[in-house]
């Protein structure tokens, strides 16, 4: 029933669709604010990876050409996803720095990183 | 019962996932790709630049990479401003604050004081050569803000407030902002928004690139290297001023 070859073949696309899951698990199932944020950074590894492996051409090179090998001419992988996950990744870091520090506040003000417990809105 | 649950939406959902892979197209065939060719074909002449994703990244795609830049900008104000105001209340936490205000060992010290200049070096020349190597503003300051943040972790806090200020990294940061907007905005004399005024024009950075593979002139790119700059100057300001407040904090929070 299920094509093998094609699950060897689309095997990046597998493993995308696992992290996605577990991401999209821990964000959900957890109560702990710092796993919360660990499941997003899965899912935005997930994300990245699909990208890059939507672009992959079979046996072509980067798409620089400086010093390129003699192969490499009118054989290049797409460059748009590149393109996009190269600063998606600048900016994961930096989303992942303000959601750790709404973390560190939500701590200081409910002494806990329950969820169930930071609900009310006070003060 | 509720983790029963769970482990059922869970299963349910790698599945479909696992189902959606396998629908796409086989890996390593993509089935369209003419965008990319042209990229691929037109980027030596019409941005004058090697790296045809640097001139995705700061050309045909510019204005993409200036809501990234925003969204960037957002998150570090925004993780500024949320532990700007942190403030220990009891006397016991201050008197540990003076107890950590301490050097890490002198192990540590040597060892990042050679290696954040080389640090530093590296993160310049990816910044520098984003036009013709691997690389860019985005990851040459991601590169320097490391070796910002080794100079930071291993010196005590007072010592690391009189070196960096945070109002000097929030100033680096809006000028690099400034300055890639600024770019951005020389194509308008010439075409649109965005347009690369100065690639193939004999300025500073102006020179034509030989078509097909070289080996790289550093003198092209047009307003690819300008932009690299600026961009790499605020993201090594952003997430140098990240780290410097979460190091301030985990010290025992900021006094004004």
């Amino acid at each position: 029933m299920i094509n093998w070859e094609i699950v060897v073949q689309n095997f990046p696309f597998l493993v995308v669709g696992i992290l996605m899951a577990i991401g999209v698990y821990t964000v959900t199932m957890k109560r702990n604010l710092i796993k919360i944020v660990i499941g997003v950074e899965i899912i935005e590894s997930a994300v990245n990876l699909f990208l890059i492996t939507l672009g992959y051409v079979e046996g072509a090179y980067a798409p620089i050409y400086t010093m390129a090998p003699k192969a490499a001419e009118n054989n290049m992988v797409l460059p748009t996803p590149q393109a996009l996950t190269l600063t998606a990744i600048v900016i994961g870091l930096a989303v992942t720095a303000l959601m750790l520090a709404l973390a560190i506040n939500i701590y200081r003000h409910y002494g806990s990183l329950d969820v169930r417990v930071a609900r009310r809105l006070r003060e | 019962m509720r983790k029963g649950v769970a482990i059922t939406i869970f299963f349910v959902f790698l599945a479909l996932m696992c189902y959606l892979a396998l629908q796409l197209h086989p890996f390593g065939e993509p089935p369209n790709k003419d965008m990319d060719q042209y990229f691929i074909d037109h980027a030596q002449e019409e941005v004058s630049a090697n790296n045809v994703v640097t001139s995705i990244v700061f050309d045909y795609r510019g204005f993409d990479t200036l809501g990234e830049a925003t969204v960037l900008f957002t998150a570090v104000a925004g993780t500024v401003a949320v532990l700007r105001s942190f403030r220990f209340k009891d006397k016991l936490a201050v008197k540990k604050l003076i107890l950590m205000d301490k050097d890490m060992s002198v192990i540590v010290r040597t060892i990042s004081n050679i290696l954040a200049p080389i640090i530093l070096t590296f993160g310049l020349y990816i910044i520098l050569h984003g036009h013709l190597t691997p690389g860019g503003g985005f990851q040459g300051g991601a590169v320097i803000a490391t070796g910002i943040a080794l100079l930071i972790v291993a010196n005590a806090p007072s010592k690391v407030k009189r070196m960096i200020s945070k109002d000097l990294l929030n100033a680096a940061e809006s000028l690099g902002a400034l300055g890639f907007l600024g770019m951005a905005f020389l194509g308008l004399f010439s075409a649109t928004f965005f347009f690369n005024a100065i690639a193939n024009s004999g300025f500073l950075f102006g020179d034509k690139t030989p078509l097909g593979i070289n080996y790289g002139n550093l003198n092209t790119g047009g307003t690819l290297p300008y932009m690299n700059i600026f961009v790499g100057i605020k993201v090594l300001a952003g997430l140098g001023a990240i780290v410097l407040v979460l190091y301030l904090l985990a010290k025992g929070g900021e006094e004004e």
